[in-house]
């Protein structure tokens, strides 16, 4: 055996150096390079993680809740709470998971009184739901016993609640959230529509919460309007009252109340109309607005002047109708005293005087055939004559057939009073040069001077002297509406109203008031019209917000005189 | 020689396992440390929105004015009663109601006194 050639053995294995070949090497080896190549993958997969990029700080941060940006808090103009989330928890089910229905209503029942026994049970026999809302928003105690409580199948979701620390004094104005805190009404409804970008500017990219949204209201200022208009109520047995307060120069809201109103914390938002935000959603003949808005109009055309007459001797007779005066002086009136003795048949010859085109024209100048549109939902179209006859145009020169949201007329008033640049009144805290942005010249700075001349004579000494605060230069036009019932005017039901500017040398607020259907009381010796229900609330609100305000008294030496007057004359009284 | 290589590299295996099990278990404490704090931030943000709404509701203007009619003799701010800065001067009451020039005298500690 030993002599046999080695090559003569298998001609394969003479190749010397080659190896033993097995069967399916090349498969083995193919199989290693993959190994190597994934391991390799993953080995620089691995340094490129932990050597080379950095940890992001983000990891340990919580998931947000929802994909909708944080809702944020609303302050007023000096940054008080208006508007804000709290946590709270809220109590579900999942009916598959139950496993005694009978058991789990009466425990649930006896520890969370409010829950209806037979509701429950109801919900909770649904087998194929996995999930149904037993009660949203229970308190921390509730809470804490139903989870002691053990049932399960029977959970809590975190949810956040929308609560107004000021209650009652901000229902219209900041509105209020539905139980999934969508906004449904006032500035909430405004930061989810369309100032959903004004929202979005608020909140960083990412931020678990969002800066507050700055209103333009003084919660100070808003407390005292809000307090002397419901005294005013109550004192002359009001079925209703309003009122505004606004910046001449940046257009902003600074207080606005409506009553009857409601707190926006209660549960049950099912309000009624009469709760509604009158100044806004309603539109009202008032008589103090149309008329400043007939003498802006006579005076920017030059129709007339402070010297010319107007002949007031006898109520004007146009077709059938006569116009007479409340006030009536039966003579000649020079323009002041047409204004100061609020006479129709004066104000209703000027309006003719001047022309139906050019009469529309200024109405249509000054906005009143327009709808106002603020950040808040309700916005009331102006409700004019639907035909102009010469008779229509007499008697819309006073605010018959005339009627106006009274936010727009207060707006329009603060306008002429503004050296004739009409801002648009908002909601959100604006500075006075954003406001310039959006004003508009409605009449010439010499009318708007002779008209702040003929507030302030109105108040000296025509139908407003009681809205007089000394050291304030108050001035005002008073208007005292018949309401229409059942489409006619009522004699005995009034809507009075007040609108008037301070301090009158350089107008800075405006502040409108009105009360509907004040009753007469002994102080008012019988009357019903506004100089003697709306004027004196108009006097006791500035007095008390104008400090506030930072409107500073100037007192001349008639003031002095007067106070020392009523002081000696209050010291023999008492 | 090979025994010897396989052996290094099994200690540095152990080696770095346990360099390995540290850090993660540190970083596990410290991942816990977060959320732990990120919970109390969290807590202590609700507790001030909390508070804040209470302070707010509590210093609504119409409670104020309510308890200040109740517990002050407070009367609103009359026109005359406001003066400018250049008029103080000439405001000064004559007789100032509490002396302070007056020596060894604790007034305020009187008025404590006596309310005892």
């Amino acid at each position: 055996m030993s002599d046999i050639p080695a090559d003569s053995i298998l001609p394969e294995d003479r190749e010397p150096a080659a190896p033993p070949q097995l069967a399916g090497q090349n498969r083995i080896r193919l199989i290693a390079v993959g190994f190597c190549a994934a391991f390799l993958a993953i080995a620089i997969q691995l340094g490129n993680l932990t050597l080379i990029k950095p940890r992001s700080d983000q990891a340990a941060t919580p998931i947000a809740r929802n994909d909708r940006p944080p809702r944020p808090d609303i302050v007023d103009r000096n940054g008080v709470l208006l508007a804000t989330d709290l946590a709270v928890a809220s109590l579900y089910a999942d009916p598959r998971k139950i496993i005694d229905i009978d058991e789990a209503v009466e425990l649930l029942t006896a520890t969370v009184p409010d829950l209806n026994a037979k509701l429950l049970r109801s919900r909770l026999s649904q087998p194929g739901r996995a999930f149904v809302w037993l009660k949203r928003q229970v308190s921390p105690e509730e809470r804490d016993a139903v989870y002691n409580l053990g049932i399960p199948g029977v959970g809590f979701v975190n949810e956040r609640r929308r609560v107004y620390p000021q209650g009652r004094l901000t229902a219209h104005t900041v509105g209020y959230v539905d139980l999934d805190t969508r906004g449904i009404a006032g500035l909430e409804k405004f930061l989810d529509d369309q100032g959903a970008l004004y929202t979005a500017s608020l909140s960083e990219s990412g931020a678990d919460t969002a800066a507050p949204a700055q209103m333009s209201i003084d919660i100070r200022v808003q407390g005292a309007l809000h307090d002397e208009i419901a005294r005013a109520m109550e004192q002359f047995k009001a079925i209703a009252g309003g009122g505004v307060v606004l910046d001449i120069r940046t257009g902003e809201v600074v207080a606005l109340t409506s009553l009857p109103d409601f707190n926006p914390n209660q549960e049950d938002k099912n309000f009624s109309s009469d709760q509604t935000n009158r100044l806004m959603s309603g539109v009202y003949e008032l008589g103090s607005v149309i008329k400043a808005v007939t003498f802006a109009m006579v005076l920017d055309y030059g129709v007339s002047d402070f010297n010319s007459l107007w002949d007031a001797r006898l109520p004007l007779v146009i077709g059938s109708a006569r116009i007479t005066d409340y006030h009536a002086q039966r003579r000649m009136l020079t323009l002041p005293e047409v204004f100061t003795y609020s006479s129709n048949i004066g104000t209703a010859r000027m309006a003719l005087a001047t022309g139906l085109e050019r009469h529309l024209e200024f109405l249509r100048r000054v906005g009143l055939f327009d709808r106002l549109t603020t950040e808040l939902p309700e916005s009331a179209r102006p409700l004019l004559p639907r035909r102009w006859s010469r008779l229509t145009e007499a008697t819309a020169a006073f605010g018959h057939g005339f009627a106006v949201q009274p936010l727009q007329g207060a707006a329009i008033v603060a306008g002429l009073l503004n050296g004739g640049r009409l801002v648009p009144p908002t909601f959100l805290k604006r500075s006075r040069q954003e406001a310039e942005t959006f004003a508009k010249t409605i009449v010439k700075p010499e009318t708007s001077d002779k008209l702040r001349y003929l507030f302030r004579l109105n108040v000296q000494q025509g139908t407003a002297t009681k809205a007089d605060v000394v050291g304030y230069r108050v001035g005002g036009k008073t208007g005292t509406a018949e309401k229409v019932i059942d489409g006619s005017y009522s004699k005995t039901k009034n809507l009075s109203s007040f609108i008037g500017a301070f301090p009158m040398d350089d107008p800075q607020y405006l502040l409108l008031v009105m009360i509907d259907e004040p009753q007469a009381t002994p102080e008012t010796m019988g009357f019903t019209t506004a100089g003697w229900n709306a004027v004196p609330t108009a006097a006791k609100i500035i007095e008390r917000i104008a400090p506030m305000l930072g409107v500073r008294p100037v007192l001349t030496q008639d003031d002095l005189d007067k106070l020392a007057k009523d002081a000696k004359a209050r010291k023999k009284e008492g | 020689m090979h025994k010897f290589l396989n052996a290094i590299l099994v200690i540095a295996v152990l080696a770095a396992g346990f360099v390995l099990y540290q850090l993660e278990h540190a970083t596990r404490g410290l991942e816990r440390d977060i959320a732990a704090l990120q919970g109390q931030i969290t807590d202590s943000q609700e507790a001030i929105k909390l508070l804040n709404a209470e302070w707010s509701s509590l210093t609504r203007p119409d409670r104020l004015r309510r308890l200040a009619e109740q517990y002050l003799k407070l009367e609103t701010v009359k026109a005359l009663q406001i003066v400018g800065l250049g008029e103080l001067g000439q405001k000064v009451p004559p007789e100032p109601i509490i002396k302070l020039e007056a020596k060894d005298q604790d007034t305020i500690g009187d008025i404590l006194k006596k309310m005892q």
